[in-house]
């Protein structure tokens, strides 16, 4: 038993006067593990219990050492059938639900939370539930702007915080691409293609009635106002700029970051980026400090190309194991993250390596948006001689809400 | 960008012959031949110097404003595609208005959107300009904004707000002081604290700081939030001031923000008196995250006392403190992780537990000396964490610890077997081979088969057929060593797998095949890839004839192409039939014509089916030598020789990776079909999603218009929905 977590489940016990404990859960709703003892669960809350997040929230509820304890979500239709899902799982009635992520936030007797919502409020949940001392699960695309991504990242570490990220594909998906690329089966790897969807653009969907049970200006959030409609509620906001990047930085999210993480340059980023101009430029170009470049495009998911083959493809085999980060406990990533709450070792898609992966997604949006090559530098994260294309690296919030 | 073109003038200088009549005498001297040379190296020298700077293929001239108000009468238009028309011209108009060179231009764009503001706009044309000057707007557009800030529309007013605070200029920062100094009210005083915040110049900490002394606590709070973000030693002090002014609740809101503002500082001589201020929050706060936060700032700042204080926080009853403590681990130098793991024997088990595994876990090499101690440590839990730190850090010299915790009870074993298996050294693979090689049967032996399988140590496939694991009498233990030559073996043990296919289940003959099939994968000449296999055929048995060419049709390549279609003309109807199965299984299209025969003139049903199956599988693979259209028309041919829904619902459903207008054609064919339309529906939708091709083909929207309305498909129906509303 880990007596570091027991000793926080006492001490909560003892100071969280005022929020009723759940009540035990019965052996038989727990996973094939067994019987998981009340001081070593992960009490945990999904906020945004939209498709996405229900069914990440459905992951968590699979693992014996997750209670689950809120859901929360401004649309009250989302939130009333995760509450269903959690209650029936559990056979009780102690899960609650809230409308507004603080009320979850200011509960002392939670200690991680799960984000599902929109891609425009990640940061600023991660960051204030990182400074109410929660954990975080987030789901990709993990920020919606550069400075965002490194927003969360200082508050993890300020914190000491575990975030995670959400990609589960990158080493999910890809089989032993990661493990072959890094090791060097293909030589040093000069190109990566990588297929991924359209950057976002603006939204025109006409107005709609705004039905009752949706609290549309919490849904907004920080993005700019728009009026209503439903569409934006069923999981279709990421063709929109406001909200998400795009297919960029949805299925980007995943193959960069593999791409990345295969080529063992997750933990830094481009020196230029180079969007298609239908002359010398086909592809979006990406163009690393030791001369490898990314392409979005191709017909595979990703492509490598080394000096010694192809992957995809006909490539000398690599039998022998590669030193290279993996998941750590069992379930993929979600048993990854729940293992790294627990031990307080960084977790296989901490938020660091996640934001880098969003950058390169970021970077290539704005260089698509505004038609013209961009000089980054890694290190400091700025965009090198164009202060206009600098201006997006960020975007103000709406009305009072700001990052801190 | 390339020279590409500057280069091919150049060189079309430096070789073009000389014209025939010239100033130099027809035989020319060999000095006048090099003079000749220099002159052209020269002028093509010239040309590159000229020409490189000027030539940029993403360059352009300034696009036209003159479109501005014809566009501007449609960016509210209730005809969707003419208001998404219009404003995506200007957008992508302006968008290029960003680059240096343009700025004259971009001044003037900006200025005309400034006057269509100030005499009305609709709402939607407003909010679209403003998200413009918010991205481009300069020193130009500050009047017209900060007027629009006050206006009584709250969308425009905050769009206006917005713009204000993405214009990095001193104009629209004395604007938004301006704006704070006469502020009608709590909420928009928030409002503007918060853009001076998201600007972050360091002019604005004055102004922010005057506004800790509000008396409306939103408002400090607002304003230490926005403090925070600096690197400041004067923010932080602010901020502190205030915090200790505060009432209890309200201090209790600022503390966060001071915590945060003083983790900031970061200029050597500011960093002590940060972490004072630190060590008050730490002393004065009852709330444990925020001890724990303010915990986390001092351990960087209190130079040689950090460990004492890691080591009090490890030992206090504060679990946040315990886990701030934790996290510093990865910052510590070599000389205080020497001197935190002096402290381990005199903590609680619990807590030398979680330190060893975050050493072991972050690699503290300084740990090891630590760790290895631990190994030995009478308490379990500290020992499974010492075994457990030793995957990350240990070496071959501790292999054989490793094996003596295999005795241990299950936590014990389990980490030790775990370790054992992540220890990156090779030599370790040596001693695991030599003490399983002592080992005839047994839990030990499966133990460090397991171990060496995650090592991935090539030795272990020769064990699995030297040791006749392959040929077991025990399932579990044949398909344990199937896994593994699945992931280790070579070409060399591909006669021992054939062999073992003779005496077991089809369902582990699948399995074994799948192994060979991955094993002739890795042979680097793609057209030999299936020699190991071929080279078999002429001695094999009968009954393992069909299973080679089986495989040998999965594996592929140009020699398994040419053995097999040498078959197909056998005599034989069963070699036949093993070779049709075996081009059924080709893994490309090279052999689509032949399979399109099968699948009309094949002896047997069957043969025919498994035709039809093959093509609709491979004809629309990535790798494809056939083109789109090509695609289609072999899958339509082949739709005609189907007889079963089945087959037909496969081929619609691998015709929807044709992303062409003439696939909806098809596919539309069969909306009206009872047993098809539901397949036809999916894959009309699936491409529906290219936007190209909606924008294209108009009778597209015909098909989605009929999908949203009839199927009984939910998602179908939503997605067909979200496409039409992007017509």
């Amino acid at each position: 038993m880990n007596k570091l977590y027991a000793n926080r489940r006492r001490f909560l016990a003892a100071t969280a006067a005022g929020i009723s404990a759940p009540l035990y859960i019965p052996s038989s709703a727990l996973g094939r593990d067994g019987h998981t003892a009340p001081s070593e669960r992960i009490a945990m809350a999904t906020i945004g219990t939209g498709s996405r997040g229900t069914s990440d929230m459905k992951s968590f509820l699979g693992f014996s050492q997750v209670q689950m304890v809120a859901v929360c979500d401004p649309v009250t239709a989302h939130r009333k059938n995760a509450l269903e899902i959690v209650n029936q799982r559990y056979g009780s009635n102690d899960c609650r639900d809230y409308n507004d992520f603080r009320e979850v936030l200011d509960r002392a007797d939670i200690d991680a939370v799960m984000i599902g919502t929109p891609d425009h409020w990640h940061a600023l949940i991660t960051i204030a539930a990182c400074r109410a001392g929660k954990d975080v699960f987030c789901e990709k695309p993990e920020s919606l702007t550069v400075r965002q991504g490194r927003a969360m990242v200082d508050a993890a570490r300020m914190n000491s915080r575990i975030v995670s990220g959400g990609s589960q594909r990158v080493l999910g998906d890809y089989g032993d691409t990661p493990r072959l690329v890094r090791g060097g089966a293909i030589g040093d790897v000069k190109e990566v293609f990588v297929s991924c969807g359209e950057p976002s653009g603006e939204c025109y969907l006409p107005e709609e009635s705004i039905p009752a049970g949706v609290d549309w200006d919490l849904w907004l959030g920080p993005a700019p106002w728009r009026p209503f409609h439903s569409t934006l509620l069923k999981g279709q906001f990421r063709p929109y700029r406001d909200y998400s990047g795009g297919g960029m930085t949805d299925w980007g999210a995943h193959r960069f970051g593999a791409a990345l993480f295969a080529t063992g340059l997750h933990r830094t980023g481009p020196v230029e980026i180079i969007p298609p101009n239908g002359d010398d430029v086909e592809r979006l170009t990406y163009i690393f400090e030791n001369g490898t470049r990314f392409y979005r495009g191709g017909t595979n998911n990703i492509l490598y190309r080394g000096t010694e083959g192809e992957i995809p493809g006909v490539h000398p085999s690599l039998l022998t194991r590669v030193d290279m980060e993996a998941y750590q406990g069992t379930g993929g990533i979600f048993g990854d993250f729940l293992h790294c709450v627990k031990t307080r070792e960084l977790p296989f898609r901490d938020i660091e390596i996640a934001h880098r992966a969003m950058t390169v997604c970021h970077l290539g949006n704005i260089a698509y948006w505004l038609g013209r090559p961009l000089k980054w530098n890694p290190e400091t994260e700025e965009i090198i001689g164009d202060h206009q294309a600098g201006r997006w690296l960020d975007r103000p919030m709406r009305g009072s809400w700001a990052l801190s | 960008m390339a020279p590409g073109r500057c280069l091919k003038a150049g060189a079309f200088v430096f070789i073009r012959p000389c014209p025939a009549k010239s100033k130099f005498p027809v035989r020319q001297t060999k000095v006048e031949i090099v003079f000749l040379q220099l002159h052209r190296f020269l002028v093509l020298v010239t040309i590159l110097s000229l020409c490189a700077p000027c030539y940029d293929s993403f360059a352009d001239q300034p696009p036209s404003l003159e479109n501005y108000q014809q566009l501007l009468a449609n960016f509210s238009s209730p005809e969707k595609e003419a208001c998404a028309n219009a404003q995506t011209s200007w957008q992508n108009i302006c968008f290029k208005l960003g680059r240096t060179e343009h700025e004259a231009n971009r001044v003037k764009a900006c200025e005309q959107m400034c006057a269509s503001l100030a005499t009305g706009q609709p709402l939607e044309s407003a909010l679209f300009i403003l998200r413009l000057l918010e991205r481009m707007g300069g020193n130009e557009s500050v009047a017209t904004l900060r007027q629009l800030v006050a206006s009584n529309g709250q969308e425009v007013a905050d769009g206006a707000l917005r713009a204000l605070q993405n214009i990095p200029s001193d104009s629209a920062y004395q604007a938004l002081v301006d704006l704070l100094n006469s502020s009608p009210n709590e909420k928009f005083t928030i409002n503007v604290i918060n853009s001076l915040g998201y600007r972050m110049e360091a002019k604005s900490i004055s102004t922010l700081a005057t506004q800790l002394e509000s008396p409306t606590s939103e408002v400090q709070l607002a304003a230490a939030n926005a403090l925070s973000r600096f690197d400041s030693l004067p923010a932080a002090k602010a901020i502190f001031s205030a915090w200790k002014k505060a009432p209890g609740a309200q201090a209790d809101r600022l503390v966060e923000t001071l915590i945060v503002s003083a983790k900031r500082v970061n200029k050597p001589g500011e960093r002590t008196e940060a972490a004072s201020m630190l060590r008050a929050v730490y002393d004065g706060s009852s709330k444990p995250n925020v001890r724990a936060a303010a915990l986390s700032g001092l351990f960087s700042n209190v130079g040689q006392d950090s460990i004492q204080l890691m080591v009090k926080a490890l030992n206090c009853d504060n679990v946040f403190e315990q886990q701030a403590a934790i996290g510093h681990v990865r910052e510590l130098s070599k000389e205080e992780v020497v001197s935190l793991t002096e402290s381990l024997p005199d903590m609680p088990a619990a807590l030398q537990a979680s330190l060893l595994t975050i050493l072991g876990a972050n690699r503290v090499e300084a740990a090891l000396p630590a760790i290895e101690q631990a190994c030995t440590n009478e308490h379990s839990l500290v020992k499974i964490a010492a075994i457990t730190a030793l995957g990350h850090l240990g070496s071959a010299n501790h292999t054989q610890l490793l094996l003596d915790q295999l005795n241990g009870d299950d936590d014990l074993r389990a980490a030790a077997s775990h370790s054992l298996a992540m220890i990156f050294d090779d030599e370790v693979d040596d001693l695991l081979l030599k003490r399983l090689a002592a080992l005839k049967e047994g839990i030990q032996r499966a133990e460090l088969i397991s171990i060496l399988s995650a090592r991935r140590a090539p030795a272990l496939a020769d064990v699995m057929v030297d040791a006749k694991d392959l040929f077991s009498s025990d399932a579990e233990i044949r398909k344990r060593a199937n896994g593994i030559l699945n992931r280790l073996g070579t070409t060399k043990h591909i006669p021992a797998l054939f062999t073992s296919m003779a005496k077991i289940s089809a369902t582990e003959q699948e399995g074994t095949a799948k192994t060979i099939v991955n094993i002739c994968s890795r042979i680097p000449n793609a057209d030999e890839k299936a020699a190991p296999v071929l080279n078999m055929y002429k001695n094999a048995p009968n009954e393992l004839k069909p299973y080679l060419l089986s495989v040998a049709g999965r594996i592929g390549g140009k020699a398994a192409g040419n053995f097999i279609s040498s078959k197909l003309a056998s005599s034989s109807s069963h070699e036949k039939d093993a070779a049709i199965t075996a081009l059924c299984n080709w893994p490309d299209d090279s052999f689509c014509d032949q399979l399109l025969t099968i699948a009309q003139n094949g002896d047997t049903a069957a043969q025919r089916t498994r035709a039809i199956r093959a093509i609709a599988r491979v004809v629309v693979l990535p790798s494809s030598k056939h083109s789109l259209q090509e695609q289609l028309n072999i899958l339509k041919q082949t739709m005609k020789l189907a007889t079963q829904d089945d087959e037909r619902k496969l081929i619609l459903d691998r015709v929807k990776a044709i992303g062409l207008s003439s696939t909806f054609e098809f596919v539309r064919s069969y909306l009206d079909s009872p047993s098809l339309s539901r397949q036809a529906e999916a894959s009309l939708v699936h491409l529906a999603r290219i936007r190209e091709l909606r924008q294209a083909d108009q009778s597209i929207r015909g098909d989605l218009e009929r999908v949203s309305k009839n199927s009984l498909d939910v998602k179908l129906r939503d997605r067909a929905k979200q496409y039409l509303l992007e017509y």
